[in-house]
């Protein structure tokens, strides 16, 4: 299935802060989004999860306009995973893990047998089966953002996108979450969309890269990237450089 | 808890300025012949719709308060958020001290009892139509708490003008109506509370699985396919419609709706809605029979204001909770 955006603007109350001629995400693929602080990351993630309306063009899953999806359909499609939100301290690691099943539970939200599995097969997948019963405020910053992954992939969307997933988490649990997100795309075959600050990591695992520069959002797979020179001019280049042998981002 | 909540309805109706024995409550409940027909004549005319409507005005109010603290993803909120008390109290406070200054006929009208209860209710319906009107426009979760308070203010503020300039007599009526009472309910008026509460529940019911997805924040309940909008609205239509009945019929009564939820998640150690609702009904119930049994001094011809006696029973309570568990669970 293909997630794609064509002529897409993105901003806020009507003003545009960036442009994508095209973007085609497919599952099966993960996909890493760059950009220096406030290049709109956050931004193009909300809009193709349809929680931002794009100031012009139009996103599609398998060629139907997600405009014409209703919010419980598109449900099923897509789920995410937030970088600020204030999650309840009141419900436990489980209790957080079920709402993931929502979209396909009837009004009063019980679980059939086989969604049950699924929220199983979630647990099991994030490793987080020795969490369930705790509370979500006791656990750390590397258990919660398991937990809300495992959260996202109980929804069991062909599409799951993250927002910064590895931003408050020291660099053994980055590369934990990381290597699941990268695990997740192979064997799950989801497509998997993830904003991040750790450039070369994300130029190590990923198979499509979209870099935000500019105001301009431009999607190529990663060898692309670095064969070309235009990875170069993604920062200023007074204090940091690309090392195309190393293919690594240097402090200057 | 079942068993303590009927143990204490049945405490509530036997306990008044004449105490009638347990025994003999429950003969007359039940149907069969009274010792003494005056006790029947008290307790079925004035007890038991008393008992009732404390427990309808705790289901309520808990109600709205748990909607309130879960839209608003804050432990404060309450049904007084929404501004809907204050508005009663403006509709009343206008009613009582206003006609006062327009001659005498209104002002006989004014002592009536349905004078007042239109009053309130028209004060907390317009606060309500208000707070929509602002949900329109502002899809901001946190403006509206903020345009809430900031009516609840603004109508107090009319309030305490209008008190400065108003007669003492005037003025009494106003402070005994703003005690709160459940006094002053009849079967007629139950019958109401009751539609209301009912339909209340019906709608919380409906929402209970899209308000545990509220827990994680509104962005994450709409990716989980709950139309926000929708689920919002109802919440503050649920809110307006109990808080602002119960507030016309038995005036503001403090505390049970803010603290309720919170006494539930802490005994229950769980914000999951489906374990909160029977919680908050059960204890809200409990508690606002309790603070009725506490008002009427039984045994004294004296009655304290219910609106005093809900505070001071209730906010112990919580402190004494959180102070045990060492952490408010929200």
């Amino acid at each position: 299935m293909e997630l794609k955006a064509d002529h897409l603007g993105i901003g806020y109350s009507g003003k545009q802060i960036a442009f994508a001629d095209r973007l085609e995400l497919n599952t099966g693929q993960l996909t890493g989004i760059i950009g220096i602080n406030g290049s709109g990351k956050s931004t193009l993630l909300k809009t193709l999860e349809g929680n931002l309306r794009p100031i012009s063009g139009e996103i599609s899953i398998g060629d139907r306009s997600i405009m014409d999806f209703k919010q419980s359909e598109l449900a099923k499609m897509m789920s995410m995973v937030s970088s600020r939100s204030s999650i309840s301290s009141a419900l436990t690691v489980e209790e957080i893990i079920r709402l993931g099943r929502q979209p396909y539970t009837n009004w009063f939200g019980k679980l059939s047998k086989t969604d049950k599995r699924i929220v199983e097969k979630a647990i099991n997948t994030l490793q987080v089966s020795n969490l369930k019963l705790r509370y979500f405020d006791r656990l750390s910053d590397g258990q919660k953002q398991r937990v809300m992954i495992a959260r996202a992939l109980a929804q069991d969307t062909p599409f799951i996108l993250l927002d910064e997933p590895v931003t408050h988490l020291d660099m053994y649990h980055q590369s934990v979450v990381f290597d699941l997100l990268r695990k997740i795309t192979r064997k799950n075959n989801k497509g998997i969309i993830f904003s991040s600050h750790q450039i070369n990591v994300v130029l190590d695992i990923c198979d499509e890269l979209i870099v935000i520069d500019e105001a301009e959002i431009y999607q190529r797979s990663v060898q692309h990237w670095l064969e070309g020179d235009a990875l170069k001019g993604l920062f200023p280049s007074d204090h940091i450089r690309f090392d195309e042998a190393t293919r690594r981002f240097r402090l200057k | 808890m079942t068993v303590l909540l009927l143990l204490m309805f049945f405490t509530n109706i036997s306990l008044g300025s004449v105490g009638i024995g347990l025994l003999e409550t429950m003969r007359i409940l039940t149907g069969s012949e009274a010792v003494n027909a005056s006790h029947e004549y008290i307790i079925l005319k004035y007890r038991l719709p008393k008992a009732l409507s404390a427990i309808m005005v705790g289901c309520g109010l808990s109600i709205s308060g748990l909607l309130m603290q879960t839209l608003f993803r804050n432990p404060l909120a309450g049904p007084y958020v929404l501004g809907l008390s204050s508005g009663s109290s403006l509709g009343v406070a206008l009613l009582v001290m206003g006609s006062g200054l327009l001659g005498s006929n209104i002002a006989v009208f004014a002592q009536s009892k349905y004078a007042v209860v239109l009053a309130a209710s028209l004060g907390s319906f317009s606060v309500l139509l208000l707070v929509m009107a602002t949900l329109w426009r502002v899809s901001n979760t946190m403006a509206i708490l903020i345009i809430g308070l900031m009516i609840a203010s603004f109508t107090s503020a009319i309030v305490s003008v209008l008190s400065y300039f108003t007669s003492a007599e005037d003025l009494q009526q106003y402070v005994f109506w703003s005690m709160g009472s459940l006094g002053r309910l009849d079967w007629q008026d139950l019958g109401i509370l009751w539609t209301l509460l009912m339909m209340g529940i019906f709608i919380f019911l409906y929402l209970l699985k899209k308000l545990n997805a509220f827990l994680l924040g509104e962005e994450y309940a709409r990716s989980m396919g709950v139309d926000t909008k929708q689920t919002r609205f109802l919440m503050i239509v649920v809110t307006g419609i109990l808080a602002g009945s119960i507030t016309a019929f038995a005036g503001p009564i403090a505390f049970i709706g803010l603290t309720i939820p919170h006494l539930a998640r802490q005994l229950f150690s769980s914000g999951n809605h489906f374990i909160l609702l029977p919680a908050i009904l059960l204890i809200g119930s409990l508690v606002m029979l309790l603070c009725e049994t506490i008002a009427q001094l039984p045994g004294s011809s004296f009655v304290l204001p219910l609106n005093a006696v809900t505070s001071f029973i209730g906010a112990p309570i919580v402190i004494w909770l959180i102070l045990k568990k060492q952490k408010l669970i929200f």
